[in-house]
């Protein structure tokens, strides 16, 4: 086992691994290696006892060969800029491997968003902006939300660029409120684009998708919209089991996914579901479905039940559900990974769409957003699933070797090396 | 019934359309006794009824005897008749009964008030006997009847009587220029909205169903009082002369000692014997308090500590407070006396065998026969006919029958939750609400033998302790909604908050943990659900960040009141948002976002958001707890509810108060300066979140700091799992106490920055604590527990950190080095991690003769773990602790 002390050296590494597959030359290498630009800032913030407390805010800009930059603003008390430049680092192979025309980055603050009054939340995300203003903008970077940035703080973000710079600009920043121009179709973008992607996975694997049985874990957004989607996109299918951190519930019989959507909404939970067998968090992945979605936590799928993995294919929702050793013992049995930053791109997708719709000052019904996606995940997902036959790589291998590939040859094109 | 007087009682009626509707209609045989302040009110309720006889062409006849203004004048078309009272009993009743005989079947009657008849005999017991010999006769001839007495004017004489015969008593009284009608006794139309109070609105009567109001007008309606007691007796004659000297004292002609020795000597006889509890009722209460205690009381003795409670902390509120005298919901409460507890063992046999449960030996001999005899026994006739006054006095309205033993809610002790506490619904007819009730006291009484409760005072050497049961009786607080009745917000409050996870959070602001609907789901932790934890200077900061963590950690289950199942029972808030409500429901709970993102108003979450930022319910719940904390010289924690009348008028109802408690405190107590220093294996003096406790640790599990800081990221995971796998060892209704310890933050998504566990990894650990430590160069901020918070709370787990390099903390790690480490025997694939996992069970690792204690103390944020040899009281109390 790689013994990483940080996300981004195991950024880098996967990185690596790619780049030898694919040949590239050593400046080539270096230059995708490191990101272009980095921020760190402080942000005074007046608090509402009257103190004033200083934050360390982040902005790192990792490679706008392909376009502007793209990427989340975390809120987290264990912030490093070596967690922000990995997440950078990913954004830029995600919008590659979608081919979307825009670059990586990512931005944050170290804090503790759970110890912090509205108003304190609110006076820090101006000061964020106001920090980095003149690097914003829908031609050069477009922030969006991630861990704990909630779709008010993007909207204060949004009014506090906008007060600076003297002019509309709501393609500037992702994740907004539909009412300030945010697009249709966000919320349940991740799963109905990993759920775009099972349907091609299924036809290049001869999986009858009408015929076949699939498995949550995770019963969060996306866990959700993925039980209410497979069915209606895939035309068929029948959920068995389902879990979330309070345990799970299991019927071979199969499962009403709106029902049980309604029943956690209203309980809180899944225990307890009408005629549902209980069944462990854990044994829920090792069910013999043919469709599995790891949709909770990371590194549940590891080496020491990778073996037991039943499903013909692991269409990851969740960021890092499979351990790197995971990933090899899947690979070898013929288990057909999704991986996560192919199949969760749905959301960066529609992100995409709402910049697009934003420079417009046109916006799209939820019918052109899930159409738009459903092209670009299709195209995604052939693609990569390509390069894993031509390459006999792993499929997570595969979307690297796309989206490096793609970043490179823009690169190249624009005479950096 | 004939059957020209069947198709005719359609026609009856009160002439009062509105009144119809509560009385479900007028019956032939119906006699209806009005009890009037005044006859300007009984003409009210007359001259309708009066009006629609006539117009029905009925035979109306008018008794007219007494020295008030005449009802019906005589040109109104009633037969009128002049019986005279002067003339004696006899022949007025002869008269009387005369008419009626020649009038036949079907008549309307009107009578006089009836008052007047007593004091012209000089006997209540004459008037009585009247009515009994009249009523049943125009029953028989399927006549209506108009009667009417005085409010309070009567003794139990005239009154049992009266309301043993009629069909109907129906209490009128007028509050604020508004006329109200109360229904003691409805016979056969028993139904929930009947037997309520209800307000006369120009056509309509409406139903007051707020405990709020209900309580405030019942109390200004001037009650009687229980009237039914006659015995005299020692305590009666005691408070009789009491009263008299009281009026002295009123009219100055008594010294000021003379008051204070009277005040005491009844402090003594119904409050108290508490020498701390003493001082606070001699400076809140007056001999004015404990008389109208006295007027509620059924039976003698002593009130009981929650009783007491509950009453000082409403007295200490309102009198340094003005505002809370408004705030505050009216208080009409009953108190059983422990005599009646007494009596009751007595007649049915049960105190000789109860009498055995004192000796150590043999405590639980004998008691499962006590509490069968117990559910069948029955109580004396003269105590029964005082719980029907009381059940008249609710109506329908639900009620909570409490256990109010003298060792409960004292300085102290903490007796909470060994006793029972039960609902009345109250819903039917009269003698069902009886038997209903005389099963809850039975039920309390038998809690009183239960194995828990006979275990925990064998732990405390109290066998042979006068455990003396009072009872309090409390109205409901909340209001009816559809078939169901409950408040609309509850909860439990802690003057001292020991959940400060926040720097911002001002443990002495205090805290509360509130709930929609009844508040047994705060007192009761429920593990299925959560409740809503509110820093009371800090409302706003939650340990949440965004709504779907607010949503996934939202109460979703409401306990409450089923009326027509006449049960306590809980569902989900969803389902009962499908049923009619009337209170503003955007104060509590707020709009979750449907499937494309915008708000949704069928799906509502519990997170009371509007009720903490825009009403001043926050501050005047700190500023409730911060008054109660200070008379009380020491923290204290309450139970409360609170009901909306509209969205800004609320009362508060104060169910309870009593000093903080420290779980099991009373078994453990070793002195700070009687721990060694060698014995101390731990000792924090930083954060400690949750309520404080002292217990004995079964098992250590302990990650070692600089192990786990060498180890790669990957490594990290597969620690938390690890540690998830011996949590699921354990038996979820394992009772036996672990203690994690490890370095950094638990529940982290940062495994640099501690173990990343779920909760699902830890939920059977009962102390979690973070060690602030990890590799030299990286010393981690704690999390104070905000990554399982709500967790925490719920179940009752308490957090510590731990700074080891900190002057006077102590961390004996060779301790947890050394140990028998028992992990590659509890999962033997995972023998490889030993050196950085260490199971350890205090029974292998300490001495034979000793255990190891932790005492944890929030108000002081102090914790220390030790080696101690238990004394055989405190060996009892974890045994029996292990068996609960």
């Amino acid at each position: 086992m790689q013994d990483y002390q940080n996300p981004f050296e195991m950024a880098q590494a996967q990185f690596d691994e790619a780049a030898s597959v694919l040949g590239l030359e050593p400046a080539m290498k270096d230059i995708l290696r490191w990101p272009r630009r980095e921020y760190s800032f402080t942000i005074p913030v007046r608090m509402d006892d009257g103190s004033v407390r200083i934050f360390h805010g982040y902005r790192v800009q990792y490679n706008d060969a392909r376009g502007p930059n793209k990427g989340g603003i975390r809120w987290h008390p264990a912030e490093t800029i070596d967690t922000i430049r990995a997440l950078a680092a990913w954004m830029t192979w995600k919008c590659a491997v979608v081919d979307i025309p825009l670059g990586g980055g990512e931005g944050g603050i170290a804090c503790n968003p759970k110890t912090l009054s509205e108003g304190e939340k609110e006076r820090l995300a101006r000061g964020w902006v106001r920090c980095v203003a003149r690097e914003l903008g829908e031609h050069r970077d477009i922030p969006g939300p991630d861990v704990y940035t909630t779709p008010q703080i993007m909207a204060w973000m949004l009014d506090e660029y906008e007060t600076i710079v003297g002019r509309s600009h709501p393609a500037g920043f992702a994740g907004k409120p539909p009412a300030l121009g945010g697009s249709l179709g966000r919320n349940e973008a991740t799963a109905r684009g990993g759920v775009y992607a099972v349907r091609e996975a299924c036809k290049a694997l001869n999986v009858d998708p009408c015929g076949g049985t699939f498995a949550i874990q995770g019963f969060g957004n996306a866990g959700q919209y993925a039980a209410l989607l497979h069915p209606e996109i895939l035309g068929g299918g029948k959920l068995i089991a389902v879990s979330d951190t309070s345990g799970g519930i299991h019927d071979s019989a199969g499962l009403d996914p709106k029902a049980v959507v309604d029943y956690k909404r209203k309980t809180g939970r899944l225990i307890g579901f009408p005629n549902a067998k209980p069944i462990a968090n854990e044994d829920i992945l090792e069910l013999d479905v043919d469709i599995l979605y790891p949709a909770a936590l990371e590194n549940v799928i590891t080496r020491e039940n990778a073996e037991s993995i039943k499903a013909q294919i692991v269409c990851e929702l969740a960021d890092g559900p499979t351990t790197p050793d995971a990933d090899r013992i899947l690979h070898v049995n013929g288990v057909h990974v999704i991986p996560d930053f192919l199949a969760n791109a749905g959301g960066v997708t529609v992100s995409y769409f709402e910049q697009v719709q934003g420079l417009y000052n046109y916006y799209w019904t939820q019918d052109d957003v899930n159409r738009q996606l459903d092209r670009k995940m299709t195209e995604a997902y052939r693609v990569v699933n390509q390069l894993h036959h031509e390459h006999k790589a792993h499929m997570r291998l595969a979307a690297y070797l796309v989206a490096i590939q793609r970043v490179a040859e823009a690169v190249k094109l624009r005479g950096w090396v | 019934m004939s059957d020209k007087l069947q198709n005719e009682a359609s026609s009856l009626t009160t002439g009062l359309p509105g009144l119809d509707q509560v009385l479900k209609g007028v019956m032939p045989g119906d006699n209806i006794v009005w009890q009037v302040e005044s006859t300007d009110d009984y003409l009210a309720l007359v001259k309708p009824y009066a009006a629609a006889a006539r117009a029905s062409d009925r035979k109306l006849i008018y008794f007219r005897f007494a020295t008030h203004p005449q009802l019906l004048p005589d040109d109104f078309g009633a037969e009128i008749h002049r019986p005279r009272p002067e003339l004696g009993f006899e022949s007025f009743t002869t008269e009387v009964h005369q008419v009626i005989g020649e009038a036949g079947r079907g008549a309307i009657y009107v009578f006089d008030c009836l008052s007047e008849l007593a004091s012209t005999w000089c006997s209540d017991q004459m008037l009585g006997n009247f009515f009994m010999l009249t009523c049943p006769r125009l029953l028989d001839l399927e006549t209506v009847t108009y009667f009417a007495i005085y409010r309070n004017y009567h003794a139990s004489f005239a009154l049992r009587p009266i309301t043993e015969t009629t069909q109907f008593l129906l209490d009128v009284f007028r509050h604020e220029d508004h006329l109200y009608i109360r229904p003691i006794k409805v016979q056969y139309r028993s139904t929930s909205a009947m037997n309520m109070i209800h307000a006369w609105e120009g056509d309509e009567f409406k139903p007051v169903t707020a405990s709020a109001i209900v309580s405030k007008l019942l109390v200004s309606s001037r009650w009687p009082g229980l009237r039914t007691d006659n015995r005299r007796g020692f305590w009666r004659r005691i408070f009789s002369e009491a009263e008299t000297l009281y009026e002295q004292i009123k009219a100055g002609q008594c010294p000021p000692e003379v008051e204070r020795d009277l005040f005491e000597r009844l402090s003594r006889m119904v409050l108290s014997h508490d020498e701390g509890m003493l001082k606070l009722i001699s400076r809140y209460l007056t001999l004015e308090d404990i008389f109208s205690i006295h007027d509620r009381m059924i039976g003698i003795g002593l009130i009981g500590g929650k009783a007491v409670g509950m009453l000082i902390a409403r007295a200490i509120l309102q009198k340094t407070e003005p505002k809370f005298r408004d705030l505050l919901e009216t208080h009409d409460s009953f108190f059983i006396g422990s005599d009646v507890f007494y009596t009751f063992l007595v007649r049915n046999k049960i105190w000789w065998i109860r009498q055995k449960q004192q000796d150590p030996e043999t405590f639980l001999e004998g008691a499962a026969e006590a509490r069968e005899l117990i559910m069948k026994g029955v109580f004396p006739d003269y105590t029964v006919e005082q719980f029907r006054e009381m059940l008249d006095y609710f109506g329908e309205s639900p009620f909570i029958v409490r256990s109010s033993s003298l060792l409960e809610d004292n300085y102290g002790n903490a007796f909470a939750g060994k006793y029972d506490s039960v609902f009345c619904v109250n819903q039917g007819s009269r003698e069902k609400r009886l038997e209903e009730f005389l099963q809850a006291v039975r039920e309390i009484y038998a809690s009183t033998l239960s194995e828990k409760a006979l275990r925990y005072r064998a732990q405390r050497n109290m066998l042979d302790r006068d455990e003396q049961m009072a009872l309090l009786v409390m109205r409901v607080s909340g209001s009816i909604q559809g078939k169901k009745f409950y408040p609309q917000v509850a909860g439990v409050g802690f003057s001292f908050n020991p959940y400060a996870w926040n720097e911002y959070i001002d443990p002495k602001a205090g805290v509360v943990r509130l709930v929609f609907g009844l508040g047994t789901r705060a007192v009761d932790r429920a593990d299925d659900d959560y409740t809503r934890l509110v820093a009371l200077n800090a409302p706003e900061r939650r340990p949440e960040a965004n709504f779907d963590e607010v949503c996934q950690y939202a109460q979703r289950r409401v306990d409450y009141l089923d009326l027509q199942s006449n049960q306590l029972t809980s569902g989900y808030f969803s389902d009962l948002l499908e049923e009619p409500s009337d209170f503003p429901l955007d104060l509590f709970a707020s709009q979750e976002a449907s499937h494309d993102g915008n708000s949704d108003p069928t799906h509502r979450i519990l997170t009371f958001d509007e009720l903490l930022s825009s009403t001043d319910f926050v501050d005047r719940l700190r500023e409730m707890l911060r008054l109660l904390h200070e008379a009380y010289q020491y923290p204290v924690d309450i139970e409360f509810a609170a009901n909306f009348l509209n969205e800004k008028h609320y009362t508060i109802n104060l169910l309870q108060c009593r000093p903080l408690q420290v779980q099991g405190a009373e078994v453990i107590r070793v002195p700070e300066v009687d721990i060694r220093d060698e014995d101390r294996i731990l000792e924090a003096h930083g954060a400690v979140i949750g309520q404080g406790r002292i217990l004995d640790i079964d098992r250590f599990i302990y990650v070692v700091p600089s192990a786990y800081g060498a180890l790669p990221i990957q490594a990290r995971y597969e620690v938390a799992h690890l540690i998830g796998k011996i949590n699921r060892l354990a038996p979820a209704d394992d009772a036996s106490i672990t203690m994690l310890l490890g370095p950094g933050r638990w529940g982290t998504s940062s495994p640099s920055l501690g173990i990343p566990v779920n909760f699902g990894e830890i939920s059977r650990v009962s102390i979690l604590c973070e060690i602030v430590a990890m590799r030299e160069n990286l010393i981690p901020d704690v999390s104070l527990g905000t990554h399982f918070l709500n967790e925490l709370v719920e179940m009752n787990m308490l957090y510590i950190a731990l700074f080891p390099r900190q002057k006077k903390n102590i961390l004996h790690e060779a301790f947890f080095l050394k140990a028998p480490n028992r992990l590659a025997e509890l999962v033997p694939e995972a023998a490889s991690w030993a050196d950085t996992v260490k199971v350890i069970d205090v029974r292998e690792a300490a001495a034979q003769d000793r255990v190891v204690t932790l005492s944890a103390n929030a108000v002081e944020q102090k914790a220390v773990c030790y080696f101690r040899v238990p004394s055989a009281e405190a060996s009892s109390f974890i045994k029996n602790h292990k068996e609960k």
